[in-house]
């Protein structure tokens, strides 16, 4: 536990110049993106001083992210208490929804396959 | 029951509810019993059982919010190890970031539109690819019920995670970039976790893309609407 808390403080850090950041400038991007990309970019910084990711950071990043979906489980649950607006409405917007998602991410996915199979051949 | 106690209660109930759903995904990998899937089923149904309200549980649960957003801060480390990947492909991942952050929306308004929905329904229904935070702030913006986007930017996540994968598979595309960056375009956060299931490659080019997209539809969609109405 002792050995990921500079990488734990090292996010929260990140997170609340994200905020604070957010607060000030707007953009429209919420607190967390923001501190993302300053962690990016320190790291970026770091890197270009030839110095490696801190083992602490990767430590703490794998921790939290190999339980993401734990973190996002009280949201989630909402789908099982839905407002009333949205069970009236509930064929077109589920619909929307299953068809909408999957059809949307089949042309992503091919689209994108493509353009790198393409590209990875001119190389 | 002290606050303390309820806090603890429902750290527990989440725990275990994500404990025995990833041991039933363990024995029977298939998508419909993914632990998202299953520690949400567990979760309801344990809240139904007890009278307990969605509204309480969720205050409750402050301990796993909390730590969402240093959550999301990290995926800069598995994007910093795979930087070089993500340059070296940056042209088709913009060309596809703008073609979805354009289409995805669309698509799914159009199909509500044809299926009757109203002027709500499709409002919340445009934000749907923002991830769940940012799309609470577009909400907001654009008129839109909180509730209502929430709920289906989640549900939308949650079946782009579990039923994208297995489709991409059958028509053939496993490039881990590829999988990854359409997960996070089109089931955000949800289809992070999945992603990073997969591998840390799978997981980079998804946080990027759920990063990228958020963002766009976040500078684009109120500009949109503007045009429209």
């Amino acid at each position: 536990m002792q050995r990921i808390l500079p990488g734990l403080a090292t996010l929260i850090g990140c997170l609340l110049a994200g905020e604070w950041l957010a607060a000030r400038i707007d953009i429209g991007l919420p607190g967390s993106v923001i501190g993302m990309l300053l962690l990016l970019l320190l790291l970026g910084g770091m890197a270009l001083a030839g110095r490696p990711v801190p083992d602490s950071l990767n430590r703490t990043s794998d921790a939290l992210l190999s339980v993401l979906a734990l973190l996002f489980l009280p949201a989630a649950a909402g789908v099982f208490f839905l407002p009333e607006e949205i069970v009236r409405q509930w064929l077109p917007i589920a619909a929307a929804m299953v068809f909408g998602t999957l059809i949307s991410l089949v042309i992503s996915a091919v689209l994108l396959h493509w353009m790198l199979r393409r590209s990875e051949r001119d190389d | 029951m002290t606050d303390t106690t309820a806090q603890l209660l429902a750290l527990f109930l989440n725990l275990t509810a994500f404990l025995v759903a990833l041991a039933i995904y363990r024995r029977l990998p298939t998508p419909l019993l993914h632990p998202i899937i299953v520690s949400c089923v567990l979760v309801a149904a344990t809240l139904y059982a007890t009278g307990t309200g969605y509204d309480t549980y969720r205050k409750h649960s402050q301990l796993l919010y909390l730590m969402l957003g240093p959550a999301v801060v990290a995926l800069a480390v598995p994007l910093k190890h795979h930087f070089k990947l993500v340059r070296r492909a940056a042209v088709p991942l913009m060309v596809t970031l703008l073609v979805t952050t354009l289409l995805s929306p669309l698509i799914a308004v159009l199909i509500a539109l044809a299926l009757g929905a109203n002027e709500q329904a499709l409002l919340a229904l445009s934000a749907k690819s923002a991830t769940t935070p940012i799309a609470l702030a577009l909400a907001d913006e654009i008129g839109a019920l909180q509730s209502l986007t929430a709920g289906i930017v989640v549900f939308s996540g949650v079946i782009g995670a579990v039923f994208g994968p297995p489709i991409l598979t059958r028509l053939g595309i496993t490039d881990p970039r590829v999988v990854g960056f359409a997960l996070g375009l089109n089931a955000h956060a949800a289809g992070t976790a999945r992603a990073l299931e997969l591998s840390a490659l799978c997981g980079a080019f998804s946080g990027l893309a759920m990063g990228l997209c958020g963002t766009l539809t976040a500078l684009l969609l109120p500009w949109a609407l503007t045009m429209l109405s």
